[in-house]
């Protein structure tokens, strides 16, 4: 039965409009406002989401992604579920989005650094590898962004990989353990 | 035993559907095998021995599954630290290619309204608190005769506005007994508001009025008679 128009424009809009400082929302609160079918609600919507490069996804608590699949309902309802973009970035979008090369460089080798110390390292340890890197009065700015982005996060003297990159960066292929997939 | 069959049957067919070695709940099946063993018929034995002979070669995939990813995930190591030595633009690159950003609609929320909030009250862009209307009462008991707040206040803004370099309190609040109450009730007040801000050199212990800048808004008392060169009223 093919899912009414309604529910994946309302399903569409409960994604995509932030009602809480992280972006997203639970599988139970879309179900609250989709219904009990939501699962195949959200299937048509990334169906639709395809040809804009857009892609649904639900996410677990470790960032890592969960097939939408209704035999997993019970686990779906406590992830995030996301609108992401398909596939990579381009340079150009990505400028246009208002992140500088040297930003973005940044922010792959503390990902990278973080990656090769097992997922964490002090925040002394990490600014000054950024400084030896880049120019020095943008390191602390940028470091200090990333953070309130949710890129990394910070743990008393520590910083962590954070939630928005264990579900936006795929680590794996960063780190060189996969190879690119053709259309992400 | 039908129970035995069943968990024979749950074991292949967990093993056939998933390249998990870790979904098979080995210790759960191991209690339960205990639990059955004294009920166990001589034909059932040969069933346990054959869920045992499973769950044998589940541990032992299990151990080569950790050490394939343990080499995976330290090799994902040392690459991650070779990667650090390219030159930025590479680097961005090698995020970009990687990278499937959320998208989202940013709107004003309650949480936005209520850091707005915060904000003004810290710069203090706002009218004079209840305390401060209570203070001007105060002085006017310490101070029978009506002084003149507003010239106070502008003879202060007048000081301020002047100044080139951060003066010392001392100076701003001097004259007679009365004028140093008024001049310090004049820069608390200003302060207050953020038309003025003071900086407090910790070594010299020396409280500066300065032009205002920009910093978060907090209380502090200032004892007149330190910070200036007043005598008792």
């Amino acid at each position: 039965m093919p899912v009414p128009s309604e529910k994946v424009r309302r399903a569409a809009r409960t994604l995509l409009f932030r009602s809480g400082l992280k972006p997203g929302v639970k599988g139970w609160e879309l179900r609250k406002v989709v219904g009990n079918d939501y699962l195949e609600v959200v299937k048509a919507l990334d169906e639709r989401l395809t040809d804009l490069g857009l892609r649904v996804v639900a996410v677990g608590g470790d960032g890592d992604e969960v097939p939408i699949d209704p035999e997993r309902e019970d686990e779906l309802r406590k992830c995030t579920f996301l609108i992401l973009m398909r596939g990579p970035v381009s340079v150009q979008e990505a400028s246009t989005a208002g992140w500088r090369i040297d930003d973005l460089a940044m922010l792959s080798v503390a990902l990278l650094y973080l990656i090769s110390r097992g997922g964490r390292a002090g925040h002394r340890e990490l600014l000054s590898l950024l400084r030896s890197r880049f120019r020095q009065p943008r390191v602390d700015y940028v470091l200090n962004r990333l953070i309130k982005m949710g890129y990394l996060e910070e743990e008393g003297n520590q910083i962590l990989i954070g939630w928005r990159s264990r579900i936006e960066i795929d680590l794996k292929r960063l780190s060189g353990l996969e190879a690119p997939v053709e259309g992400g | 035993m039908r129970r035995l069959e069943e968990i024979l049957d749950e074991v292949s067919a967990t093993l056939r559907s998933s390249s998990d070695p870790f979904s098979v709940r080995v210790l759960e099946i191991l209690d339960e095998l205990r639990d059955l063993l004294p009920r166990m018929r001589d034909e059932d034995l040969l069933m346990d021995s054959e869920i045992i002979l499973k769950l044998a070669e589940v541990v032992r995939e299990q151990g080569e599954w950790l050490r394939r990813e343990s080499t995976v995930a330290a090799l994902g190591r040392i690459i991650a630290l070779l990667k650090l030595s390219m030159d930025p633009r590479s680097l961005a690159e090698e995020l970009l290619e990687a990278w499937s950003p959320i998208v989202d609609l940013e709107q004003v929320t309650l949480a936005d309204v209520h850091r707005s909030l915060s904000y003004l009250q810290e710069k203090r862009i706002a009218p004079p608190s209840r305390e401060m209307i209570t203070l001007r009462g105060s002085l006017k008991e310490i101070i029978p005769e009506e002084p003149d707040l507003e010239e106070i206040l502008d003879e202060v803004r007048e000081i301020v506005r002047k100044m080139e370099e951060p003066i010392p309190y001392r100076k701003v609040v001097s004259g007679s007994p009365k004028e140093v109450l008024l001049k310090a009730y004049a820069i608390a007040f200003l302060a207050s508001s953020g038309e003025i801000s003071l900086v407090l050199d910790p070594v010299e212990e020396e409280l500066y009025v300065t032009k205002p800048s920009p910093g978060k808004f907090f209380s502090y008392v200032i004892p007149v008679r330190r910070f200036s060169n007043a005598r008792p009223i």
